[in-house]
C-alpha cells in the first residue's frame, strides 16, 4: 500500500516539525546537543500530541550521525533506516499487547547487548499505562540503571495509572493539547503540500473540534479532502461535522423554556427525522442556555455568539425564570449521549423533565420552608421560659419517667392517614398530657445557670459549635450499650424549644437506642453534665423522630417494591427492624 | 456494485478513494444498528480484493463472492457473537482475540490482496483488547485494512477514534425504504411505509421484517406482553423477568432488543402524553398506548423510563439480569393486584 493516510504520511521527522511542544522539543534537542540525553523518559499527553513522534524522532537524533544542533538529519544511513522502519536499534514496543512480565523480562536480558548498528538502542514502550503491575515492577531496576547505550521512552495517555515508582526514576514530559492556531499551521502545510485548497475560516472550524488533537485534525482535512475534492469552504466542514444546527436548537429552548413541551418534542423529532446530528443539537441547545443563563445576570460581555443569535437569546431571557433556566440547564447538561447517539430519546426525556417542574417541585420546596430549624433559640423568648423551670406542669418527675416501661417508651407511629406536611414528627403521645419521653434535667445543678440563661449560647458561639463540642465530649463516654456520642452524632436537627431541647433523629433505631442510654441513671446524669459544661445551660431533652425516615412508618416501608410485592401476595408486616 | 441503501455521497467518497487507492487503512463506521454497517464493511473488503477494480466490488468474480459467503480466508469478522447454545453469550471482545489479529496481520494475505479485519460491536472490545489494538490500528502492515463497526460511539476509547477514518451512516429517510421495499419486495404501499417507520431508518431490519412474517410476528408478541404487563399482576411480572433474564442469559443482544423494544413503547407513552404524538413508533398500537396513556402520569411515565435506562445499564455492567429485570417490573407503574 503506498498510499498512506495524513498522519502517518505528515509525521513529524525533526524536533523543529513538532507542533506545539517547544517545550517538550527545545529541552530534548539541547539534551542531545549536550550529550545529555537521560536513560529514562516518560511521555505523558492526550491523543494526538506528538508522542510516538518526539520518540522516534529523538531515538534518530541520538543515532543521527550528522546532527543539526541536536536535530537529526534524515539523510545519512541511521536517519533513513529509522524512517524506513529497519534501524535495528530501534526497538518499538507495544506494551498494551505485550504487557505481561514475560515481555519485561526478555528486554532485561537483551539490554546488555550492545547496539547493533547505533550509538545507542532506544526502546520505547508506547501505551505504557496498560503494562501490568508485576511487568512494571520487574522493569524497575532495568529503568532505573539502565547499561550506558540504553535509552528508554515510556509513552502514555494515562500517567496515573503507571506505577509511582516508574514515574519517579523517569525525565517526565507533558504533552500539551494543541491550541487551535497551533493545529491550523500545521493544516496549512499539509494542506499546501497536498495541493488543496481549503479556506481559512474552514480550517479555523476544523482545528477548533479536533480538541488539541493533531491526529484528529489531520483525520478530518484528511476525510474533507476525499469526500468533497480539493477546494474545500466552511460549509463542506460543517456538513462533515454535522455543525450549523444553529437555528433548530434556537428554536428547541425557546420552546423548551416557554414551558411547550409538545413543540419542543416535534422540534427535537424533526431534527432527528431530518437526520441531523442530535449529540450536536444537544451540545448547542445547552450552549445557549448558558447564553440565556449569562444575559439574565447580566453578563452580555461574555457571550460568543453571532450577533442576530444574541438578539434571539435577548426576547427569550425576559420571558424564562432563572430557576427553569438553571434548572433545564442542568437536566440537559445531564443527558448523556454518549451512548445511544441516534435515539432521541434522551433528550425528550431532559425535555419534558425541565417543563414538568411545577407539580413535583412543589413537594420539596414546602417541605424546605417548612423545616426552618433556627440553629439557635430565640433570645427574645428564652428568658421567659426559663422562668418556669421544673415544676412546669406538664414535667414528669425524672423518677416517674425512668420508671417507664417499654411501653410508655413505645414510639408512637404517625399514622398513616396523618398528612404528610409536616417535616418533624415529635414524639408525643397525644393521649397522655406528659410527652413520655421528656427528661428534665436538675436546674440546681451548677451556678452559672442563672447568669448564662438568656440566650445560653455564649455571644459569638454559634449553638452548631456549641452541639459539636457537646457531642465531643459525650463520644468519649461509652454508655450503657452504646456511644452517646456516636448517637448524637446522627441526630439530624436540634431545636431549642424554650428550655426544651428536641433532638430529632432520622432513624427510628437511634432514636430508641439514645432512650434507652437515657433510661439509664448513669447515662442520664453524664448527659446532663455534658450539656451543662458545653451549653452551659440545662435543657428537658426530647426526642422526636424525622419524617419519612422512620423506618417504623408502614408507607415509608412499603416504598420498597419487594415489600409491596409481598404484601399484595397476601403477606403482612409482623415485625419490622432497622438494620 | 455497492449494495448498500441510500448513503449515496459516502459510498461516492468511498468508491472514489478505493479507486484512487487513496483509502485509510482503519475505518470506523458509526451507525444505529442494522443500518447496514456490516454489508458496508464486507462490501469494502470486496472492493479492496476484487478482481475487476473498474467496477469494484464486482460481486461477481471469484474474490467477491468467497467474502460475501464468508468462506475467505483474508476477511475475518469478529464479534461478541452468540457464543455456544447452551452456554453462556461472550460478553466482550478480549484481549485474545486482538493477539491473534496482530498474529494474522503480520503474515502476508493468502488468497486475496488484502486482509481485512473486521470488528462487529466495537464497543465489547474489553479495555485491554482496545488498548492492545491501538499500535496496530495506527500502523498496520501493509495491505491490511482495520474495519471497527459501532452503534456506541461514545464507548470507544479516544484513541482509537482518533485513529480511525470516521463514516457515519444515518438512518434512511422512511420514503426511500418504503420505495425500496415496494420495489424489491412488491410488498402493498402502506405495508411498505409501516415497515419503514417501524425500521427507524434501518433498512436491514425492514428488509428482513419484509421477508420474514415471524419478525413481526414476534414484535407483535412482545408488545401484547408489554401492554399487558402493565395491568397484571405480580405473579406474571416475575415470570416475565425471570424469562427475560434466562434470554439474557443466553441471548444478550436478543434481551437488549426486547428492552429497546419497552424503551419505544414508554417513549410513545410520553409522546402522547405531552402532546406530540405524531412522533411516536409504534403507530399500529396508537389505540393501545392512548388507553394506557390516559391512566398514567407524565411523573410516572419519565419515572418508569428512567428506570428501563437504569436497567439497561445494570446490564451492561454484568448485574444480575434476574434481579435487575425483576426490580424493573416492579417498578412499573399501574395495577398490581390482580394476580
Amino acid at each position: 500500500m503506498t498510499f498512506q493516510v495524513y498522519y502517518r504520511k505528515w509525521r513529524p521527522q525533526r524536533f523543529r516539525e513538532l507542533a506545539g511542544q517547544q517545550h517538550v522539543s527545545a529541552t530534548l534537542q539541547q539534551a542531545v546537543q549536550l550529550g545529555r540525553v537521560a536513560h529514562s523518559l516518560l511521555f505523558c499527553g492526550p491523543r494526538g500530541t506528538g508522542k510516538t513522534s518526539t520518540a522516534r524522532v529523538l531515538a534518530k537524533a541520538v543515532n543521527c550521525l550528522e546532527p543539526e544542533d541536536g536535530d537529526p538529519c534524515n539523510e545519512c544511513a541511521r536517519c533513513q533506516a529509522v524512517n524506513e522502519g529497519r534501524f535495528m536499534d530501534l526497538i518499538e514496543l507495544d506494551a498494551a499487547s505485550n504487557r505481561g512480565i514475560d515481555e519485561i523480562r526478555n528486554i532485561r536480558d537483551r539490554v546488555n547487548l550492545a547496539a547493533a548498528e547505533g550509538s545507542y538502542k532506544v526502546y520505547i514502550i508506547d501505551e505504557a499505562h496498560m503494562l501490568t503491575e508485576h511487568a512494571s515492577n520487574a522493569f524497575l531496576k532495568t529503568l532505573e540503571e539502565p547499561p550506558a547505550h540504553a535509552i528508554f521512552i515510556l509513552c502514555t495517555t494515562d500517567p496515573q495509572k503507571i506505577l509511582p515508582t516508574i514515574i519517579s526514576r523517569c525525565q517526565r514530559f507533558d504533552f500539551r493539547r494543541l491550541t487551535s492556531d497551533a493545529i491550523m499551521e500545521r493544516l496549512r502545510m499539509i494542506q499546501a503540500e497536498e495541493g488543496v485548497d481549503v479556506s481559512t475560516e474552514a480550517l479555523q472550524s476544523l482545528a477548533h473540534s479536533a480538541g488539541g488533537s493533531l491526529r484528529d485534525a489531520e483525520n478530518l482535512l484528511e476525510q474533507l479532502v476525499v469526500s468533497y475534492g480539493s477546494s474545500i469552504g466552511v460549509n463542506e466542514v460543517h456538513e462533515l461535522l454535522g455543525l450549523g444546527q444553529g437555528e433548530r436548537a434556537l428554536d428547541l429552548i425557546r420552546y423548551l423554556l416557554l414551558g411547550n413541551t409538545s413543540a419542543a418534542l416535534s422540534a427535537i423529532n424533526r431534527a432527528a427525522w431530518d437526520g441531523a446530528d442530535l449529540r450536536q443539537l444537544h451540545r448547542e441547545a445547552v450552549n445557549l442556555l448558558r447564553g440565556v443563563l449569562l444575559l439574565q445576570y447580566g453578563s452580555r460581555d461574555s457571550l460568543d455568539f453571532p450577533q442576530e443569535t444574541i438578539r434571539e437569546l435577548e426576547d427569550v431571557a425576559p420571558k424564562a425564570s432563572a430557576a427553569r433556566v438553571i434548572k433545564s440547564l442542568k437536566l440537559l447538561g445531564e443527558v448523556n449521549m454518549r451512548h445511544d447517539t441516534s435515539s432521541p430519546l434522551h433528550l425528550e426525556l431532559a425535555v419534558v423533565e425541565a417543563c414538568m417542574d411545577e407539580a413535583p417541585a412543589e413537594a420539596p420546596a414546602k417541605a424546605e420552608a417548612a423545616q426552618p430549624n433556627p440553629p439557635r433559640p430565640s433570645p427574645a423568648v428564652q428568658p421567659a421560659a426559663r422562668t418556669t423551670p421544673n415544676q412546669a406542669p406538664n414535667t414528669p418527675a425524672t423518677g416517674e419517667r425512668r420508671a417507664g416501661d417499654a411501653g410508655t417508651r413505645a414510639i408512637s407511629r404517625p399514622s398513616p392517614t396523618a398528612p404528610g406536611s409536616q417535616p418533624a414528627r415529635v414524639r408525643e403521645s397525644g393521649n397522655s398530657p406528659p410527652p413520655s419521653s421528656e427528661h428534665t434535667l436538675p436546674r440546681e445543678a451548677n451556678g452559672p445557670v442563672p447568669s448564662s440563661t438568656p440566650g445560653n449560647p455564649g455571644p459569638g458561639d454559634s449553638f452548631q459549635e456549641q452541639w459539636g463540642t457537646l457531642v465531643k465530649t459525650l463520644s468519649r463516654y461509652k454508655g450503657k450499650r452504646f456511644n452517646i456520642g456516636a448517637l448524637l452524632r446522627d441526630c439530624k436537627n436540634q431545636d431549642v424549644e424554650g428550655e426544651t431541647l428536641v433532638l430529632t433523629f432520622a432513624h427510628r433505631s437511634h432514636l430508641e437506642r439514645m432512650q434507652e442510654e437515657l433510661d439509664d441513671p448513669q447515662g442520664m446524669k453524664t448527659v446532663n453534665e455534658a450539656l451543662l459544661k458545653s451549653l452551659g445551660a440545662s435543657y428537658r431533652l426530647r426526642l422526636s423522630l424525622a419524617e419519612g425516615n422512620g423506618g417504623g412508618n408502614p408507607p415509608a416501608t412499603a416504598q420498597s417494591p419487594l415489600v409491596r410485592a409481598a404484601l399484595s401476595m397476601g403477606a403482612r408486616i409482623m415485625e419490622e427492624r432497622e438494620q | 456494485m455497492w449494495q448498500v441503501r441510500g448513503h449515496d455521497p459516502l459510498l461516492r467518497q468511498l468508491d472514489k478513494s478505493i479507486k484512487e487507492g487513496r483509502y485509510a487503512h482503519s475505518y470506523l463506521l458509526v451507525g444505529p444498528p442494522q443500518v447496514g454497517k456490516g454489508t458496508l464493511a464486507i462490501n469494502m473488503a470486496q472492493a479492496v480484493n476484487c478482481l475487476s477494480p473498474e467496477q469494484a466490488p464486482c460481486g461477481q468474480c471469484s474474490q467477491c463472492r468467497r467474502i460475501a459467503s464468508t468462506q475467505h480466508a483474508d476477511v475475518l469478522v469478529i464479534g461478541v457473537g452468540r457464543g455456544e447454545d447452551d452456554g453462556p453469550s461472550r460478553k466482550e471482545i478480549g484481549i485474545g482475540d486482538v493477539r491473534e489479529i496482530e498474529r494474522q496481520a503480520s503474515l502476508n494475505p493468502y488468497e486475496g490482496s488484502h486482509r481485512v479485519f473486521i470488528f462487529d460491536g466495537a464497543e465489547r472490545m474489553s479495555e485491554e483488547a482496545a488498548n492492545a489494538l491501538l499500535k496496530t490500528l495506527e500502523e498496520p502492515p501493509p495491505q491490511v485494512m482495520i474495519i471497527l463497526l459501532t452503534s456506541q460511539e461514545g464507548a470507544l476509547l479516544p484513541t482509537i477514534l482518533s485513529r480511525c477514518r470516521r463514516l457515519e451512516l444515518k438512518p434512511l429517510p422512511f420514503s426511500e425504504i418504503a420505495k425500496e421495499l415496494v420495489e424489491t419486495h412488491s410488498m402493498d404501499r402502506e405495508d411498505a411505509e409501516m415497515l419503514a417507520r417501524l425500521s427507524l431508518g434501518c433498512p436491514g431490519w425492514a428488509i428482513s421484517a419484509a421477508g420474514d412474517p415471524s419478525i413481526m410476528e414476534k414484535r407483535k408478541e412482545e408488545l401484547e406482553r408489554i401492554s399487558e404487563l402493565s395491568v397484571s399482576g405480580l405473579e406474571e411480572r416475575f415470570s416475565y423477568a425471570s424469562d427475560l433474564g434466562s434470554l439474557f442469559y443466553k441471548d444478550r443482544d436478543g434481551a437488549r432488543d426486547i428492552l429497546r423494544l419497552w424503551l419505544r413503547w414508554w417513549r410513545d407513552l410520553l409522546l402522547i402524553k405531552e402532546g406530540a404524538e405524531e412522533y411516536i413508533h409504534n403507530v399500529d398500537w396508537s389505540d393501545v398506548l392512548r388507553l394506557r396513556a390516559a391512566e398514567l402520569s407524565t411523573a410516572q411515565v419519565v419515572a418508569f423510563i428512567k428506570v428501563i435506562l437504569t436497567t439497561l445499564e445494570a446490564l451492561d455492567h454484568n448485574a444480575n439480569a434476574r434481579l435487575a429485570l425483576e426490580v424493573m417490573a416492579l417498578s412499573l407503574p399501574g395495577e398490581r393486584t390482580g394476580g
